[in-house]
């Protein structure tokens, strides 16, 4: 009964083409008398021609055509980045510029604002460069700078036209937003 | 000019139509017995093809040139039969065992005998046997290949195979007497 166990498994490494010589030899011999592993041994075979010779299935012409329809109905292959994804992408740079162009454009606001406060004060006593640190350091007292500026006439015609340019800036943006040429929602 | 799986996938990721309309015509076949003797319908069968090639295609840009497309392919091909067994419901799962009974009659191809209930016992197998079952007998894969495609230690494909056909042949046995 145990030699048959050890049968047993040589009949599993012949299914696999996995036997020695010396064991397809000591396969035989077993298998010449024993007639269990015999019929073990043709059932196993009969198991596996059964299973090599099912037939390969045709799944039908049409199938290529929905499959194919499906794909090329949407986005190519080579755009592995979704519209959803393109669209972050645009938001991201749009946004990172618009607060970079707001950094920047304060920036040279501040420093022409600076220099031509400093012609609004007359504050001779101190020197342009001063005058730009003294507005960006002490600018937050606006009641006092723009009692300067009022005083000043091309100080205010400056400030009012920074406040319109800012006005219609803001306005352009907003247009284009719903106009939506800069971001289609749609698409997302 | 012939080209291999491989050069039509690359052709493929390059936006060729026709390459892959070629791979699909390839491998259609094979992809469709897989499922079908897996999932044991062909309705199943047929929307598991469907979303393995539509999958493929999503991934295309993934594929490696310097690796074989087959494995890659069978992969993909085994995940989503899982997923669709996986997906149903356990009545179901009793609704497809009796429909294997009486006989799919969308697969209109005459089998012997033997062939008829080797098919039945096959969907009898337990699922992880099942697959290693028809991967080396059905589809002639090497060991080593199935331990790829399933991502499994090679021992452990050996020993689902084994059992697998084991229990086959009892099934089979049964059935003679």
């Amino acid at each position: 009964m145990n030699e048959c166990m050890n049968i047993y498994e040589l009949i599993q490494k012949e299914l696999d083409g996995e036997l020695t010589t010396k064991e397809m030899e000591l396969l035989d011999k077993h298998c010449s008398h024993c007639f269990a592993c015999q019929e073990l041994r043709q059932d196993f075979f009969q198991t596996i021609y059964g299973l090599n010779n099912l037939p390969e299935l045709d799944p039908g012409e049409a199938l290529i055509e929905t499959i194919m329809n499906t794909i090329y109905s949407k986005s190519p292959a080579q755009k592995n980045i979704s519209s959803k994804g393109l669209t972050g992408i645009v938001a991201g740079l749009v946004l990172f510029c618009s607060s970079g162009i707001f950094l920047l454009g304060s920036v040279i606001i501040s420093l022409i604002a600076g220099g031509l406060l400093y012609l609004g004060y007359e504050n001779f006593s101190l020197g342009f460069i001063e005058n730009i640190i003294y507005w960006l350091t002490y600018g937050y007292n606006l009641l006092s700078v723009f009692k300067h500026v009022f005083n000043n006439p091309y100080s205010s015609i400056f400030l009012v036209t920074v406040l319109l340019l800012s006005m219609v800036s803001f306005t352009i943006l907003v247009m284009l937003l719903y106009s939506r040429r800069i971001i289609n929602y749609e698409k997302v | 000019m012939v080209f291999t799986d491989e050069q039509l996938a690359i052709k493929s990721q390059q936006g060729d139509k026709q390459a892959f309309e070629e791979l699909i015509k390839r491998y259609q076949k094979p992809v469709f017995t897989i499922c079908y003797r897996y999932l044991g319908n062909s309705q199943d069968a047929l929307d598991a093809v469907q979303e393995t090639f539509i999958r493929i295609y999503n991934k295309l840009a993934l594929f490696d040139a310097n690796n074989t497309f087959r494995p890659w392919l069978y992969k993909i091909t085994v995940n989503i039969a899982k997923d669709f067994i996986k997906k149903r419901k356990p009545w179901e799962e009793l609704d497809f065992s009796l429909k294997s009974e009486l006989g799919d009659p969308q697969a209109n191809i005459e089998l012997t005998q033997v062939q008829e209930q080797i098919k039945k016992a096959l969907l009898k197998l337990p699922e992880k046997y099942r697959m290693a079952v028809i991967l080396r007998h059905i589809k002639e894969l090497e060991y080593q290949e199935i331990a790829n495609v399933l991502n499994l230690p090679l021992n452990t494909v050996k020993t689902h195979v084994r059992r697998g056909r084991d229990i086959l042949r009892i099934q089979l046995k049964e059935v003679e007497l």
